[in-house]
């Protein structure tokens, strides 16, 4: 529905007015970006689907804050933003924090695009779940940059201006997430597919 | 590996993601072509890229769209917002702070202290506004008079003296060092008796006017306008006897009390009358040889209590208001809480 530009600005319009269908159109086009982020951020599925929930009634109120440009990055702004608050909020709480986390170890597996075999899912949830893992072990800034660039695909220019840092801060956080978890995954490579494997030149 | 600073792996960071500037890229490859830790980093880097590339885009696990009751019903009502609270919080310290503020000084005020004019020269003194007996004032005149005999000496008392008499045309030095204050309290005096004062001097700024150090003179305008009030009021307690006796005992100034700040009945030397003429040699006019018009009553005491009430007052009221926002800052922060672990 939101397959062209024109078509995705004129349902802004119309969402702006308060065309709440207009608006639905949009959270479908973009709920996968968003809970995908919200998902690499958080680290489970449960706080992904609140984070992402919240985020678009947030979008929804504040509306008319939107100045124009990449809309998609305006929401996941607003995902990004969601996100923190809730991880500030759990370090505020670490006793909730802990419980809402063993809660979602049990169910934590994301659903896939595109379902592969049974052999293929259990290999590649383990893959996601090593990946996942050295994610999490990021600090929050290192984080949100890595999962905007190496898994929803943004450019340097899109992530400064979603998360309103310069471009050498981003380029900087990058670099050393990218480091960091390439020292985290060389640590449990045993436990990747041997194709994954890291070469480890030490 | 170590060699390498965070400089180069931001270079091959960006070089994977093809961020590099054309000189940048072409330098990079010029190095990567000759140093083989810097091609192993690179290839490290690319397969750790690689492999959080192939994490899978998730798909939601339902959709997310909003109905409308969720629409209307999330809005958060200001009252209810953070903004709200913290708005409340500062309006109520703001608020208690000035109340507090109103509530100490109108109790303190000096309409309800005496005078206290330190015996030394040149300090510092409160002014009263209140009635006092007209004999009590006789009294303390004279024991005034008595003790700066004894601190001061006869000699600075005799200078006094022949200054007051216009014995000399140019007053001791010493004796107008501790009367300072008194050709131009006489003035006003004579000014105020004379029935010259201005009846709207009332907000006339007596405290200065007394708190002034030794060697500071009014503008005699000024000054008449400042002791108006006081004068008058004094003149209204005053029984023609005792302000010749007040007179004659705050010849010079001397009349100004040395009692200890608690006296609180201390009289100000209103009857005073003597004149300092053009030349600076100062007359004494008594009293009694210029008629005293009648006792003029005035509002200012009655004003003072009004405006002392009126703080005291706005006071208490801006505590209690101050107490309300402080409630409803904690109760909505509260609620907020509450509504965001529920």
């Amino acid at each position: 529905m939101v397959s062209n530009p024109q078509n995705e600005q004129k349902l802004i319009r119309q969402a702006m007015k308060g065309n709440l269908d207009a608006f639905n159109a949009l959270v479908l086009a973009y709920q996968d970006n968003a809970y995908t982020l919200a998902y690499r951020i958080m680290g489970d599925s449960e706080s992904a689907a609140d984070v992402t929930q919240d985020s678009f009634i947030t979008a929804y109120r504040r509306l008319n804050t939107y100045r124009g440009g990449n809309f998609r990055a305006w929401v996941l702004r607003i995902v990004t933003n969601t996100c923190y608050d809730e991880l500030r909020r759990r370090k505020r709480r670490p006793a909730a924090s802990l419980e809402e986390m063993g809660a979602d170890m049990d169910d934590g597996i994301p659903i896939p695009d595109d379902a592969p075999s049974p052999e293929q899912a259990a290999q590649q949830n383990e893959l996601n779940s090593a990946i996942q893992n050295c994610i999490s072990s990021l600090s929050e800034s290192q984080r949100t940059v890595m999962v905007m660039s190496d898994i929803e695909g943004m450019s340097y220019q899109e992530i400064v201006d979603i998360l309103g840092m310069n471009l050498g801060t981003v380029k900087s956080r990058l670099s050393r997430a990218r480091v960091s978890i390439r020292d985290c995954l060389q640590s449990v490579q045993e436990l990747l597919p041997s194709i994954y494997r890291l070469d480890n030149n030490e | 590996m170590q060699s390498l600073t965070e400089r180069d792996y931001e270079l091959l960071s960006s070089y994977i993601d093809g961020e590099l500037s054309d000189a940048e890229r072409a330098a990079l490859e010029i190095r990567l072509n000759a140093e083989d830790e810097l091609r192993r980093e690179l290839a490290s880097l690319r397969q750790t890229v690689a492999l959080v590339n192939q994490l899978p885009k998730l798909k939601a696990p339902r959709n997310f769209t909003l109905d409308k009751p969720v629409a209307q019903t999330r809005t958060i009502p200001f009252p209810m917002t953070a903004a709200f609270s913290a708005l409340s919080a500062a309006a109520a310290v703001l608020l208690i702070v000035f109340g507090g503020y109103l509530l100490t000084f109108s109790g303190s005020s000096p309409a309800t202290s005496a005078v206290q004019i330190e015996s030394q020269p040149g300090q510092v003194a409160q002014v009263p506004t209140s009635m006092s007996d007209p004999q009590d004032s006789v009294e303390n005149s004279q024991a005034a008079t008595d003790e700066r005999e004894l601190m001061y000496g006869t000699q600075s008392q005799e200078a006094l003296e022949s200054a007051v008499v216009g014995e000399s045309e140019e007053p001791q030095e010493d004796a107008l060092s501790f009367a300072i204050a008194a050709p131009t309290m006489t003035e006003i005096a004579q000014t105020a008796i004379g029935g010259q004062g201005s009846a709207g001097a009332d907000q006339a700024e007596e405290t200065d006017f007394f708190a002034m150090p030794a060697g500071t003179q009014l503008p005699p305008s000024a000054a008449m306008d400042a002791a108006a009030p006081m004068i008058m009021q004094q003149t209204a307690e005053s029984t023609a006897e005792a302000q010749d006796n007040a007179t004659a005992n705050s010849a010079a100034g001397l009349a100004i009390p040395a009692s200890p700040p608690s006296s609180t009945s201390t009289p100000l030397p209103t009857a005073v009358a003597e004149l300092q003429t053009s030349d600076g040699t100062v007359q004494r006019a008594a009293a009694t040889e210029s008629p005293v018009p009648p006792p003029q009553p005035t509002l200012i005491p009655q004003q003072k209590i009004g405006a002392e009430l009126g703080s005291s007052t706005i006071g208490s009221v801006s505590i209690i208001v101050g107490i309300v926002f402080l409630i409803a800052a904690l109760v909505t922060t509260l609620a907020r809480r509450r509504r965001k672990v529920a």
